[in-house]
Parts: C-alpha cells; structure tokens; sequence
C-alpha cells in the first residue's frame, strides 16, 4: 500500500472540489422543482445539516487514524457481514462513478456536439480518470490545488458578469408554502453534495499525517464551506437572474444563466467558463467515487499491487457508463428515489450503526479488562 | 568472439609479473611499456637527456604534445636539468623522486607513484611524466594547456541589464566565474568522473549550510550511478538522472551565465559542471524557474511583476490558442460573437480544408521554418525570412489555401511562443500544442480541457529530484509564493524558497539565527 501522505491545504481543495462536484451546474433544478423560490433557503438547510454529517465522519476517522472507511467497516462489522457491506459499497461507489461519467456524456451531447456517440465522450473520461489514479494520490491532491484555483477564479468570473441581469424580485415571497418544501427541497442537495462526503473518509485519516490531524479537520470543514458558499451562490443567482419556473424546467440551469452574460459586445456567451468549473469539479468528483471503489475492492480482495484492478476496473465502469440509464426521465426517476435511500443508507445510517458497535464493543473490552 | 577474447585475456594476465605493472627501474623498460599502453601514439613525445651531456645520470621527460603548453616546457627541462646537476651529493637514485617532487611542488600541481596505468592516466590528462634512471617512481607535473575562448557574452541567453560574462568550456574557469560571484568559505566544489572512456570530469558546486543535504546526496548517488562510455554535455546527465524519464518537461535548469547559477547555489540549489560545455545545470529545478530570467532581480519589482505576468499569458496563449481556435471553428460557432463570426465565416468561405488540416499545415510550416533558420548560415538567414513572410504571410492566403485569420493565430502562437525564456520550455509547450490541436479537433472544447486535465495531472506528478514540480504552488507552501508569477521586493522575500534549501535562517535584515516555529513552517510535502 501506498504511504501517500497529503496537506490539510491539498484536503481543502479536495473537499471543496468534491462538494461542489457533479451538482454545480444541474443542482438548482431539482431543488427548485421541489422548493420554488425557497431553494436558496434549501440551501442553507443542507448545509446546516452538513455539518453534523462532516463531524460525524470526522469522528469516525478520528477513531482509526491509520485506517481507511472500507477496513473500519470490516474491523467494527466482522468477517463476513463486514465483508458485505465492503463489496455493496464498492458497488455504489463504481456505480456513482459511472453515473457521472454518464452526466458528462449527456451533458456534451445534448448541449455541444450532438453528432458525437456519447460513448467516446465517456471513454475519453474514463482514460483520464484512469490516468490520475495511476499517478497516484499525491499528484491528484496536487492537481486538486491547481483545479481549485481555477475554479474559484472561473465561477467568480462568471457569476460577476452575470450580476446585472440581477431581478431581486425572483425570490420573493419568501417561504410561501412554508417549511415543508424548503426541507423537501433540500433533500437532493443532500443527496448530491452532502451524503457522498463519506467516500472522503477513503482518505481523510489514512493519508493525512498524525500531526495534522486537527488541521485537517478544520481545512476539511473549510472546504465544506467554501464548496456549499458556491453551490448556494449558483442556486441564488439562478433564482435571482432566471427565475424559480425557468431554473426548475432547465435541465443545466447555472449553463442556461451564464448564456445570459452579455457585456458590451464581445463578452457573450461565456458559458465556456461554467463548464470548465464543472469539467473540473465533476472529474475530482468521479475520481474520488472511482479511487474509492477501486481502493476499497483491493482492500477487500487484500490485493498486494493494487493498480493491477485499476485498468480492468476502468473498462467496466466505461461500459457501465453506457447503459447506466436509459433516457433522461429515468435518471431523474432513478436519483429520486433509488439514489437518495442508496447514499443515506451508506452515508449516514452505516456510520451512525458503525459508531454504535464501536461503543458496544468498547464497552465489552472495557469489561473484560474489568474483570482482569 | 567474447569467448576467445577472454582466453586471451587470461594468457596475460598469467604471462604478466605483478611487478609489470609498476615501474621498473630501467627507463627505457617504462617507456615501451608506455609505448605499448598508448599505442605508440604520434604526438607521445619522449625526451631522453642526462644530466652532464653524455654521462652522468639518465631521465626521461614524456608527454602528450598537443596537451602541454610548449612554451612553459622549455622552461621545465632547462629547470629539470639544474636541478639534478645541483643535487649530485645524493647517493641512492631511488631519492630522486622525492628530491624532484619536494622542488616542483612548491609552485607546481605535481603528484608522484609507482605505477603504469598511472602514468597513462596523468599523460593523458596533460601532465609531463619525469622518470630518473634508478628510481621507481614517477614524478608528474601539470603541464595542460590553456586552450580555451576567452570570456564572452552568451549567446543564447542574452539580456538588457546585468553582467554580461558568460560560461566558457572550461570547467576550472567556470568554477572561477562562480566562485569570482560567491566569495564564501562555504562554497563546496566536488569533482566526480563521469564517462568510462571520455573521463569527463564533472564538478558538483553548492554552499554548505544553504544547500538540503537530502538533496546533495541524491544527487551525488544518481550520478555516480551512470554508466555511460562519454558525455560531452549537461544533456547527458540531465536524461540520465532525471526523477520521470519519459517526461518532456526539463526538470534541471541550465544556464549560460555564472549570475543566474550564483542566484541558484543562494537559494541552496546544486550546480553541476561538466568540462567542455558552457552549459551548467542547476537542480532542482521547478516549473515556474523556467519562466524567470537573471535580469529579474536587476529591475524594479513592480516592472518584473508585469513582465512575468506577460510571460504567463504568453504561456497560456501559445499552448492553446491554436487549440481553442479550430475547437471554435468546427465544433462551438455559437460561442464566437456574431460579429466575428461573419468576418471568420466570409474569410474561411473558399479555404478547402477542415480548420484541423488548415492550422497543422499553418503550425508545421512555421515549425519548419524554424527549424530551418536555426541551423542556416547567417547569409541566408535574412532570405528564409523573406519566404517565410511572403509565403505563408501573404501567398498562402491569396491562393485561397488558407485563411488569413489563422495566420493571425499562428503568427500569435509563434510570438508567444519566443516569449518563454526557456528553450527547452517552449519546446515541450510546442509539442503539447500540437496534441491539444488534435484533441481539439476530434472532440471540441472537451478534448481540449480533457488534454488540459492530463496535462497538468502530469506536471503535478513531476518531481526534480525528489522535489515536487510544482511547489510553491502546489503544494502550496505558506510564504512561497513570493518569487512565482510575481517577484516581492528583496526585503520582503526573507526566507529561502522552502523545500529547496536546507536552511531556515534569514537572507535580508534578519539575525541568522533559526527557531523551531520557522522550520516548522518551512516543512511542507
């Protein structure tokens, strides 16, 4: 195994790449659909309620400094139960990383070059996801910075030039229909940038050093922020410049909302700038699903050279990417109500259990060594 | 073949006494033997004389005639003479040697031994070798010719402001520009032997106490390492011992000028000489380095500021505009302004060719060009440049095979490109922008951000020995930052860039002392 260690800066830009990841662009669609003018309220909800999920993680991390969340889930839940709920992990991870690589394939074809198979859009991708991982952790936590830099940079860009198209009166009124929907509405937030944080734990303890433990904790959190400050401000200016109607009926509302740019002459449709964040994002994200999957596959296998399942991985989820939805109504049908259990389950509920039989167990020893 | 050739072998080695390998004390049985060693070569020049005319006590001078300075010889045979008539009270020969080596030391770089392949060695790098009849050993005298330019101005690196000297292919007068520069008694030169038949000599210089040991050693160890029969550039050391070596990227800067190499040992980097070239590699070397130049630090900082910021954009503009241009074209037309685009679409509306095909013909033009000016006699260059121009400038798009839009885009790519300081940069961003053209032209933007991702994927894996490529940036090291895209102020650049040098302790107004608070923060992955 790889001792790769990484900075709690290089975690920073990870976690902040991560949580904005495959949600940047189509995410204010479906909180809207479900919260109308509130979403940005949803918003904030979901990143409330984040919080509590990143100090969970953190927590467990914490627990075993030296272990990665697939050997945790093995030590704590035993042999073979343990062993199970690895490989259906496994499933989910690999199974979300080609559902993005599906979102990028979609995205390219409907929106840019629609006489391109999507399957070479998606084969592209997956080569380059390949590529990283076999570069090795270190050189994507790097990359990660860069990526970083260029997302910030790019978003504020795009969202500055939009602001004079700005109509405050979108968001008003306020919680019309009261909470329900503003929590409903949080609930894909949740599901999309929120819950997958778990997979992060793949590498929050393993790869940090001890003593950075603590600073880790915190650049993690700050990368949280910073992540959910820019999912919030696309939501807003989503609402703000197009709308609750348009925002919920678009399919890539922050795409549609860069279009509008228009300063001075010249400065039309920018919207190269948007899809360069979400390219950026979108790949750490599919990255870290895969990294996660592949890693947590080797680790149950107990795999010595653990890049020898990397290309054959990589061939699956290519082709899994191809058929892992039908149509367009599917994949929402399917993110509605198959994804969101699928992630709670593993995103909350399995830590949670996790944390239970670590103190049940903790009390056990604590007994025997009593009763020494 | 191999087998016969060790048969004979092993015949000699039986045949041969141990003492044939040491000298005998007959001189004219250790100058066949010499003879025999060198293969009696035709500038192996052998000096029989004794001391009184025909009698008195024989020796012998050899050397390498086209190694020795022919005017300092005659003085040394005159002196070799007197001495031994001087000294006639010495009753054992076998004191002649020491007698002989006692005088010459003192304002000679001499050394004496006893054995063949010594004397070989010594002959060949310019000594004269003196034997004495009855001694057995052999007294070598430096003797090497100056055979060098003198000091000029580079020639591939030239600048505004700043001195003017440049390296020579001497390594001994370069050492001397480099220590002329640091005046230190910390400033280490080591000499290594590099090639098994060319014996290059090859000098390690750094500071001690600025430089990272980690660094030092691992150098050192990498080429000590290299098994080569000869090298006659820093080139061969470079691909020799370089962290990726299928990478394009140059991970070991090298300069013409001793200031820049002096400004690299003071931020704790390794310098290496290799004799017989002018160029000297410092390592390690990271990426943004090979977008500085010496004059830098010789202007205002607000100015350099600027012009570094210039070269960046000239950096992201020759790697991908190209690129860009033939994704817009054939794939996002909906992304250029209407307005251009009827201009663009008017201009292409005869061209024959895809945008792919149009700018590749364009791009590979130029690059022949260029190409074909650098190795062109200096009379002919000003007729490239005007074929050049009135080809591709003016015919190429009157023929209506190209547009003149994209001579624009090439002439661009090609001035942005010069604007790299570093040849061996621009090259790989020449080569990477050809790839990117592909990607761009089979997939659109996507291929192109797709190519972008690998490629800075690749930088991030690069290490210089052992040092991240990328490192101020990434990692990001806190207070780095200060000599990268902008250059601060020397009093508010006070630490060494970290990760490089092995020290903590201030450069400018600062007590040079180091607290554990600061080397913390100069530890960094």
């Amino acid at each position: 195994m790889e001792k790769i260690k990484i900075t709690s800066h290089q975690l920073m830009a990870i976690t902040m790449t991560y949580v904005c990841g495959a949600s940047t662009i189509i995410i204010a669609s479906s909180a809207a659909s479900l919260a109308k003018q509130d979403a940005w309220i949803s918003a904030v909800v979901a990143a409330l309620f984040g919080l509590i999920v990143i100090w969970l993680n953190t927590y467990l991390g914490g627990l075993y400094p030296d272990k990665t969340y697939v050997e945790v889930i093995q030590l704590l839940l035993g042999k073979w139960l343990g062993g199970f709920v690895v490989a259906t992990f496994v499933f989910v991870c690999i199974g979300g990383a080609a559902q993005f690589v599906w979102y990028v394939g979609d995205f390219f074809t409907t929106q840019y070059m629609t006489e391109t198979p999507t399957y070479i859009i998606d084969v592209l991708f997956v080569i380059v996801i390949v590529i990283a991982i076999f570069y090795g952790l270190e050189a994507i936590a790097r990359a990660s910075e860069i990526f970083f830099y260029i997302i910030i940079a790019m978003f504020i860009l795009s969202m500055f030039l939009v602001m004079p198209n700005i109509n405050i009166d979108n968001i008003f009124p306020v919680l019309e229909k009261g909470i329900v929907p503003v929590l409903k509405g949080s609930l894909p937030l949740l599901a999309f940038t929120v819950l997958p944080l778990i997979i992060l734990n793949m590498i929050y303890p393993v790869n940090i050093n001890v003593n950075d433990i603590k600073d880790a904790k915190k650049s993690m959190l700050k990368g949280y922020i910073i992540g959910m400050s820019i999912t919030f401000i696309s939501i807003v200016m989503c609402i703000f410049v197009l709308g609750s109607t348009i925002t919920a009926d678009v399919r890539y509302p922050v795409v549609f909302l860069t279009k509008e740019i228009n300063v001075g002459i010249i400065f039309t449709r920018l919207e190269a700038l948007i899809v360069i964040v979400w390219i950026l994002t979108i790949f750490n994200n599919t990255l870290f699903y895969f990294y996660a999957g592949f890693l947590g596959l080797s680790q149950l296998l107990k795999l010595k050279d653990y890049k020898k399942i990397l290309l054959p991985l990589g061939l699956i989820m290519a082709v899994i990417s191809n058929f892992v939805y039908d149509s367009v109504p599917y994949e929402i049908d399917w993110d509605t109500n198959v994804w969101f259990p699928c992630i709670f389950t593993y995103g909350l509920i399995l830590p949670v259990v996790l944390l239970i039989v670590y103190c049940i167990k903790n009390i056990k020893t604590g007994n025997k060594l009593n009763m020494k | 073949m191999k087998f016969l050739e060790n048969i004979t072998l092993k015949k000699k080695k039986v045949d041969e006494p141990v003492s044939v390998k040491n000298i005998s004390k007959n001189i004219d049985e250790n100058v066949t033997k010499i003879k025999n060693e060198l293969g009696d070569a035709s500038d192996l020049f052998i000096n029989f004389s004794k001391t009184n005319d025909n009698e008195g006590l024989g020796y012998v001078m050899i050397y390498i005639n086209t190694m020795v300075d022919s005017n300092i010889m005659s003085d040394l045979s005159i002196e070799l003479k007197e001495i031994l008539k001087l000294k006639p009270n010495i009753s054992k020969p076998e004191d002649y040697g020491d007698t002989l080596f006692d005088y010459f030391s003192g304002f000679r770089s001499c050394s004496q031994g006893s054995e063949i392949a010594d004397v070989c060695n010594e002959l060949i790098s310019g000594s004269v070798v003196i034997f004495v009849e009855g001694c057995s050993k052999f007294l070598s005298i430096k003797m090497k010719a100056v055979q060098a330019r003198a000091i000029e101005e580079p020639t591939s690196q030239t600048i505004i402001r700043g001195p003017k000297e440049g390296f020579t292919e001497r390594i001994d007068i370069n050492i001397g520009l480099i220590r002329k520069k640091i005046k230190s008694r910390d400033l280490r030169v080591e000499n290594l032997s590099v090639g098994s038949v060319t014996n290059t000599t090859v000098s390690l210089v750094y500071i001690e106490g600025i430089v990272k040991d980690e660094i030092l050693q691992e150098i050192k160890n990498r080429i000590s390492k290299i098994k080569i029969d000869g090298i006659f550039d820093g080139g061969y050391i470079e691909e020799m011992i370089k962290d990726d070596r299928y990478s394009i990227f140059p991970t070991f800067m090298n300069s013409e000028k001793p200031d820049a190499v002096a400004g690299a040992l003071l931020e704790g980097r390794v310098a290496i000489l290799v004799d017989g070239t002018p160029y000297v590699l410092t390592a390690p070397a990271l990426f943004v380095e090979f977008f500085q130049v010496s004059e830098d630090y010789y202007h205002n900082f607000i100015i350099t500021s600027m012009l570094r910021l210039l070269r960046a954009v000239a950096l992201i503009l020759t790697l991908l505009v190209p690129g860009t241009f033939v994704a817009l074209i054939t794939f996002h037309q909906e992304m250029i302004p209407t307005a251009l685009l009827i201009s663009i679409a008017a201009q292409r509306e005869g061209i024959p060719f895809p945008a792919l095909i149009e700018a590749l013909l364009m791009e590979t033009t130029f690059e022949l060009l260029r190409e074909a000016g650098i190795r062109m006699p200096k009379a002919i260059g000003p007729a490239m440049g005007i074929i050049g121009a009135l080809v591709l400038g003016q015919a190429a798009v009157e023929a209506g095979i190209i547009s003149s839009v994209m001579v624009i885009i090439v002439a661009i790519t090609a001035i942005a490109g010069f604007g790299i300081p570093s040849y061996e940069m621009s090259n790989t961003i020449r080569l990477i922008r050809f790839a990117l053209m592909f990607m761009a032209g089979m997939l659109g933007l996507y291929g192109v951000f797709m190519g972008l991702i690998v490629l800075v994927l690749h930088v991030c894996k690069l290490k210089s020995i052992g040092v991240p490529y990328l490192t101020p940036v990434a990692p990001k090291i806190n207070g780095g930052n200060k000599d990268t895209i902008f250059r601060f102020p020397f009093w508010s650049m006070k630490y060494r860039p970290a990760g490089i040098s092995g020290t903590s302790a201030a450069r400018v107004d600062g007590d040079e002392t180091v607290t554990p608070s600061q080397k913390e923060k100069q530890e960094f992955r």
